[in-house]
């Protein structure tokens, strides 16, 4: 099964390995300031590829993966490492999602998306939010849908009273998901989850 | 004039009808009364002389016995032989009398006349009984009985006579008759003639006429405008018909040159306004085939290699039209169809609209193939643009505006007051920055999102529940009662795609809270306006819309001037895109009693 957050070997160093990786030179400069303290350990990475190699290497904990990249995109990187049975926990950002790309993501178990511009304060909201997850029903659907166990999810979050927009948003399409099953093509759940990108996204300006 | 002639010539028919009975009537009268003279002559001398012979022989069987008898003779009364021998005389008077020149006839009489004397002179000698001797009565009965049959025969040649006086009398009125019956024939001839010679003037001047201007209307109708009829030489009644009838078929030519010329101009602007138009046209007739085509459609024709009917993919919409007698009137290029021609893609929009004639007398089609491949291309572009620019331009954008977070968090050094002021502005352009690329990138959303609609069976009123749900938290905020008036319960679903209709009516929940003063309320009421749409009305108390902007708040970028509250101007018309890709209607209604009403109009399933 995967991995849980909360279980890892790089527990007890008690610092958090972040992959951070952009194409951008100055949003991989800002996002390792950003999130560079005592608890946090940022390694950036220019490109899909070079990702791959060091998640190789080093045993990340957490990645922040940008969705557009030369070569290898970051929906490849997903598949690619997902292909290898590497669960690790993604937060997928992009200055625009397509319905396709997001939900390729999300049936990989990536739920998570930032929505760029990025301000620092999201970035480590983001990580706290998926790194240890409070005792509320969407943060602990979406740790269910992140070990990819939708019917959980679903379960927590139609149990919720007075859902929140992105709540109701997430469980349509976590329901879509799971009906829809292995057939990836499927216009009408990308039209879903077109119509819903703008508030599934984590800094959503909805929320 | 015709009328008079026709009086004449029956007058004249008349006139000899009348002649002809009144000659034969005379000349039958006529020989009637010839023939009643001759009979009556002719027969009394016949007459007399019957009654002369009875007479004799009654003389002669009353005395003569006694002449035959032995002796002695008695004494006879001659009183009865006086008053013989006088009607005797008398009977020959009337013979004698018969006027008649013929000497044989005349002879006739002189001998009957002396054979009477003798006769008399015979019984003188009787009654004088001179002859009382046996011979001598022998010879005195010899002498009578001889006398007596001369007078017999006379009187029989007398009636001969008359018998053939009578017989010539008749047979000359035969031949009388036989001229009157030539005479009579004659009359009848010239009447016939005459008669003949009427109906043949009646035939030249009414029968004629009339035939030929039967034919010329035949002319007419067949569409001989050309013909004119002479005019007859005298005025008659015809001439004044004719005259009428030249003017009619003048006029009617002279119309239809007017119609020729004015068909020929029709023509010559439709195939002007046709060779204009650059996208193929095709012109179908309601049963029939293509009635035209302009010169884009011949060379497309071509270059698909179809002659004289539509492409396929356009005669199938075309058939659908067909079938529902409804125009196809797409505006979105996206709906356009592919051809490929000579290895190149091409778009045509067919735009197909059913027309009638103004009477409704005819009735066709038109195939407009509106050729929108450079749109689809610029609308490719279009899209290819924002979102290389969302990319291109927000990447390095989130990289600044990163940096600029970072160093306004002031984490690793304290800025000095110009520093953080440089910053914070700086980070204010890259927030106005990032606003004008959001905009941008919902505009995209709105132009090409609107079209692609998941309609399915609704209830307006789920979707109005969720939008005052939603709005419950911002609508208390401002302390803004909102009430859902859901009318009747039996209202009908809709088609609508839920996602879009609740954007539309979210927007004018949010614009309604964004006016409506503090402590106000609004009202969200469902109703049904007419037979084909289910309205949401939102009502708020508000400034409302004014006046001057009324008319174009629904444009993109539209805001009304003066409005603190935010936004760019693109809610309404996003709004209106979803609308009308529903088919529905969007509006604002008139301000009354202090109430902005925004509505939206939703087709019924």
């Amino acid at each position: 099964m995967f991995q849980s957050p909360n279980h890892r070997d790089s527990a007890q160093n008690d610092t958090l390995k972040v992959l951070v990786v952009d194409d951008e030179p100055t949003l991989r400069l800002g996002f390792a300031y950003a999130l560079a303290n005592r608890s946090m350990t940022v390694e950036t990475a220019a490109t899909g590829r070079h990702a791959l190699e060091r998640i190789a290497v080093v045993n990340f904990d957490i990645m922040i993966l940008d969705l557009r990249m030369p070569e290898l995109d970051g929906s490849g990187v997903i598949e690619t490492l997902r292909g290898k049975g590497n669960h690790l926990p993604i937060v997928l950002c992009s200055a625009a999602f397509s319905p396709n790309a997001a939900l390729r993501a999300i049936r990989h178990g990536v739920v998570d998306f930032l929505l760029k511009p990025v301000r620092p304060v999201d970035l480590r909201q983001v990580i706290d939010f998926v790194m240890s997850p409070e005792c509320r029903p969407l943060p602990l659907a979406m740790r269910s849908a992140r070990a990819g166990d939708f019917a959980v999810a679903i379960q927590i979050l139609e149990t919720q009273m007075n859902p929140s927009q992105q709540a109701i948003h997430w469980l349509e399409i976590f329901r879509s998901v799971r009906d829809l099953g292995a057939d990836l093509d499927s216009t009408q759940l990308e039209e879903k989850v077109r119509t819903s990108l703008s508030v599934l996204a984590f800094n959503s300006p909805t929320n | 004039m015709l009328r008079l002639r026709l009086f004449y010539g029956l007058l004249t028919i008349i006139l000899l009808l009348w002649s002809v009975g009144a000659v034969a009537l005379l000349l039958m009268h006529d020989s009637v009364s010839r023939f009643d003279t001759r009979l009556r002559t002719d027969y009394k001398a016949i007459d007399a002389s019957q009654t002369i012979r009875t007479l004799l022989i009654t003389n002669n069987t009353h005395y003569l016995p006694a002449l035959a008898g032995p002796p002695p003779i008695p004494a006879m009364d001659r009183r009865l032989h006086d008053k013989l021998i006088k009607q005797i005389h008398e009977n020959y008077e009337v013979i004698h009398s018969v006027e008649n020149s013929d000497e044989h006839w005349q002879g006739v009489v002189s001998r009957l006349d002396q054979a009477l004397e003798t006769y008399g002179e015979g019984y003188e000698t009787y009654f004088s009984e001179v002859a009382v001797e046996q011979p001598d009565r022998e010879r005195l009965l010899q002498f009578i009985a001889m006398q007596t049959q001369r007078n017999i025969d006379l009187t029989e040649n007398v009636m001969t006579i008359g018998e053939e006086k009578l017989f010539s009398g008749a047979s000359r009125l035969g031949d009388d008759s036989g001229k009157n019956t030539w005479f009579v024939g004659t009359l009848v001839l010239l009447g016939t003639a005459i008669a003949a010679l009427v109906y043949f003037q009646l035939v030249r001047h009414l029968v004629d006429p009339v035939a030929s201007l039967q034919q010329s209307i035949e002319e007419i109708r067949k569409g001989n405008f050309e013909l004119t009829m002479a005019q007859p030489g005298q005025r008659t009644e015809f001439s004044k018909v004719i005259a009428a009838f030249n003017d009619m078929a003048a006029e009617l030519k002279l119309r239809r040159g007017v119609n020729v010329e004015n068909l020929k101009r029709a023509n010559m602007v439709n195939r002007a306004i046709l060779e204009a138009i650059p996208s193929p046209v095709f012109v179908i007739g309601d049963d029939t085939g293509i009635l035209q085509i302009n010169p884009a459609a011949e060379k497309l024709s071509e270059q698909l290699g179809i002659i004289g009917r539509l492409p396929l993919k356009i005669q199938r919409v075309f058939d659908e039209c067909r079938a529902t007698r409804t125009h196809f009137l797409p505006e979105d290029p996206r709906e356009a169809l592919l051809f490929r021609i000579e290895e190149e893609e091409f778009y045509y929009l067919p735009r197909i609209f059913h027309f009638d004639s103004e009477d409704s007398s005819q009735s066709g089609w038109a195939v407009l193939l509106h050729n929108v491949s450079r749109i689809r291309w610029l609308d490719d572009m279009k899209t290819n643009l924002l979102s290389t620019v969302s990319h291109e331009i927000k990447t390095p954008l989130t990289g600044i505006r990163m940096v600029l977070h970072l160093l306004l968090e002031e984490r690793s050094s304290a800025l000095d007051e110009m520093q953080k002021l440089m910053v914070t502005s700086a980070n204010d352009d890259c927030e106005r920055l990032l606003t004008t690329l959001n905009i941008l990138l919902d505009l995209s959303r709105a132009e090409s999102g609107a079209t692609h609609l998941a309609r399915v069976p609704m209830t307006l009123q789920s979707s109005v529940a969720r939008a005052a749900s939603l709005y419950a938290s911002a609508a208390a905020a401002k302390e803004i009662k909102l009430n859902v008036e859901r009318g009747a319960d039996d209202f009908p679903e809709i088609l609508a795609d839920p996602i879009r209709l609740d954007e539309v009516i979210n927007n004018l929940v949010s614009n309604a809270i964004k006016h409506s003063p503090e402590a106000g309320s609004i009202v969200l009421r469902l109703s049904k306006p007419d037979a084909e749409h289910l309205r949401v009305s939102v009502i708020d108390q508000g400034p409302g819309v004014p006046e001057a902007s009324q008319s174009r708040i629904f444009e993109r970028f539209y805001r009304a001037p003066g409005q603190k509250q935010d936004g760019v101007g693109l809610g309404l018309f996003i709004s209106r895109e979803i609308m009308r890709a529903h088919e529905g209607r969007i509006g604002l209604r008139e301000r009354s009693d202090e109430l902005t009403e925004f509505y939206i109009d939703v087709p019924i399933a």
